[in-house]
């Protein structure tokens, strides 16, 4: 009953920790390749949402100041900054994971963990 | 000026010579080596000019674009980051000349790409070693991964799959990073590591504070291969071409190593977070595990590279433990220990990379005799070896005895018995690869046929560097290392 409390109104955490351990099992459990990866995506995404959410004000407006206009709540534009830069990291690393995914295939004819194992002893 | 310049020497030449590279030479293989090299000299210049100006606790602070922290970005080069700087130039450097004969013999193309990878590689440690900004460093772990896997993956056949691994486990290293990143700037409102700092110091202590920390320490562990994170280690530097092997086992876990460093003391440890103890404890334990399981595994290998991958998650393990300890002695042990390692292991990859090279193969039993084909190669695998066991004078024996007065000073004897132990068991497995060369009959008498002078050069150069090092530890420990004001704050060294 306590942790319903505590978690009434953290809606946001308690999504991006969903979301966390859903990418992690993913990881984890999947034997596909792919699988694994698009686990990986699943966690980046949800951190990126975390940093999004902290950002949020209540009836908070875009952060342009404009003249004669007081009393105005601004979104935190900072995180939003940041995570586009970590949006483009996580593409790049997808990217690159993806170009190895095609070596592996190309080399190996499957993507399944349990058979690669078995074709690299 | 001066300053500016340093920090351009250090990040954007390597950055410049890669962009350069892929534009001007993606066909020649040649060409590409020489622009490499001309901008790793910048480099280098630039990482003499920064131990220079970092000697008796001197420090370098410089905000990109003229916008001073914390609105801006700030980096900032103290003793500890000057010597690591200058490691990763001077090693990058002797493995892009090495390169040049050792790829084209192990690689059937992309050799110019490779090139351009190590370039943006060492611009992201340079980037890591000397940023003052937690997202900033978190962008510059990425950069430098992403570039490790690439240069990993060159390797092709298993090393694609070897490299893919390391990905998914960094890339989950680097958003655990992140997530603790997300916590702290919760908390602050700031990401420039000495403002946290501050604001550290009034924040009472709190849920969200530990849980950045564990995430910040599991995150940077994983990337430095701390045991039981050190899964994708073995793999990914037994696969890789050698001379990727040598660059990535010389510098790149030793940068995620200073980063744990700082976040732990220079971040952490001023401010009130309860978990820190507990962190430093558990790191000290997996350090203690890393380095027994690291060695004992390493007794059991029958594949050179794959022997020096082991045996590097032992020699982490060291540098683990010194962090861990906490007072300055250790943590001056586990900087000259980064150092000193990088050295020897850069050393040893190097000249297993000319065993591949004349040989094609890599496993023990191709060693034997070496002594005699490569005489001054197997000298140099020899001090190299020495340095890893830590017989005097070479540099691994200082580090390691700033190590175990670490562990007396914070009155921890079964560390300090540990490591006294270790010591043996490096020595066992060194041992068994001096008797795999020097007193087992080769199938067929071996001519002389040393290694050809780009090879032989920065693999003499390094060895000669371990010793250097090894005799100028009062100068790297006492004018460069000690006098940072990280281990100023943590109190007097014992040692000197």
């Amino acid at each position: 009953m306590d942790i319903a409390a505590a978690l009434a109104g953290r809606f946001e955490y308690v999504m991006t920790s969903a979301l966390i351990v859903v990418g992690l099992h993913g990881m984890l459990s999947k034997q596909n390749l792919v699988k694994q990866l698009i686990g990986l995506n699943i966690m980046q995404t949800a951190i990126i949402l975390l940093f999004i959410s902290m950002s949020v004000q209540t009836g908070g407006t875009v952060p342009i100041i404009e003249k004669g206009t007081a009393n105005v709540v601004y979104m935190s534009p900072l995180p939003h900054v940041l995570m586009l830069t970590a949006i483009v990291v996580m593409v790049a690393t997808a990217g690159v994971a993806f170009a190895l995914l095609i070596r592996i295939h190309a080399r190996y004819g499957s993507l399944e963990e349990g058979e690669l194992l078995g074709r690299t002893r | 000026m001066t300053t500016s310049l340093v920090f351009a020497g250090l990040v954007l030449s390597p950055i410049f010579g890669a962009l350069l590279i892929v534009v001007l030479a993606l066909n020649n293989a040649r060409r590409a080596q020489i622009l490499a090299l001309l901008s790793l000299a910048i480099s280098l210049g630039a990482a003499a000019a920064g131990i220079e100006a970092c000697r008796d606790g001197g420090v370098l602070s410089y905000s990109y674009a003229g916008w001073t922290a914390p609105i801006g970005i700030e980096a900032r080069l103290d003793g500890i980051a000057a010597a690591l700087a200058m490691l990763i130039a001077a090693l990058a450097t002797g493995v892009c000349l090495y390169a040049g004969r050792s790829l084209r013999a192990e690689l059937p193309r992309d050799i110019p790409a490779f090139y351009a990878m190590s370039l943006l590689l060492v611009a992201a440690l340079q980037g890591m070693t000397t940023t003052a900004d937690l997202f900033n460093l978190y962008v510059f772990l990425e950069i430098s991964s992403l570039s490790a896997y690439a240069l990993i993956a060159i390797g092709g056949g298993a090393a694609s799959l070897a490299s893919f691994r390391y990905l998914l486990i960094g890339t989950v290293g680097a958003s655990f990073y992140l997530l603790g990143v997300a916590f702290l700037f919760a908390l602050t409102g700031s990401l420039n590591a000495h403002e946290i700092a501050t604001i550290l110091q009034r924040t009472p202590p709190s849920a969200a504070l530990n849980a950045g920390l564990a995430l910040l320490t599991v995150g940077l562990g994983l990337k430095m291969a701390v045991f039981p994170m050190h899964g994708w280690l073995p793999d990914a530097y037994t696969y890789a071409p050698s001379a990727t092997s040598a660059l990535i086992g010389g510098v790149m876990t030793k940068v995620s190593a200073l980063a744990l460093l700082r976040v732990l003391y220079a971040v952490f440890a001023p401010g009130q977070a309860e978990l820190l103890p507990a962190v430093t404890t558990v790191l000290g334990i997996l350090g203690a595990a890393g380095i027994v399981f690291g060695s004992v595994m390493a007794l059991a290998q029958r594949d050179l590279k794959r022997l020096l991958a082991y045996s590097s998650i032992a020699h982490l393990g060291y540098i683990a433990v010194g962090i861990s300890l906490g007072n300055a002695t250790a943590l001056a042990g586990a900087v000259f220990h980064m150092l000193a390692h990088g050295l020897a292991k850069a050393t040893l990859f190097l000249v297993a990379g000319g065993v591949v090279y004349r040989f094609g193969r890599r496993n023990l039993d191709s060693l034997a005799g070496l002594h005699r084909t490569m005489p001054l190669s197997t000298a140099a695998f020899v001090v190299a070896s020495l340095s890893m066991i830590g017989i005097p004078p070479t540099a691994g024996f200082f580090s390691k005895w700033y190590l175990m007065i670490g562990c007396l000073e914070a009155g921890r004897t079964d560390l300090f018995v540990l490591v006294v132990a270790s010591t043996l068991l490096s020595a066992w497995y060194f041992l068994r690869l001096f008797e795999a060369i020097f007193f087992v009959e080769p199938p067929k008498p071996r001519t002389r046929d040393e290694l050809p002078t780009a090879m032989l050069l920065p693999v003499g150069a390094a060895a000669a560097a371990i010793l250097a090092l090894g005799l100028g530890n009062q100068f790297a420990i006492g004018e460069l290392i000690e006098p940072t004001p990280l281990l100023q704050a943590l109190g007097q060294l014992v040692a000197r």
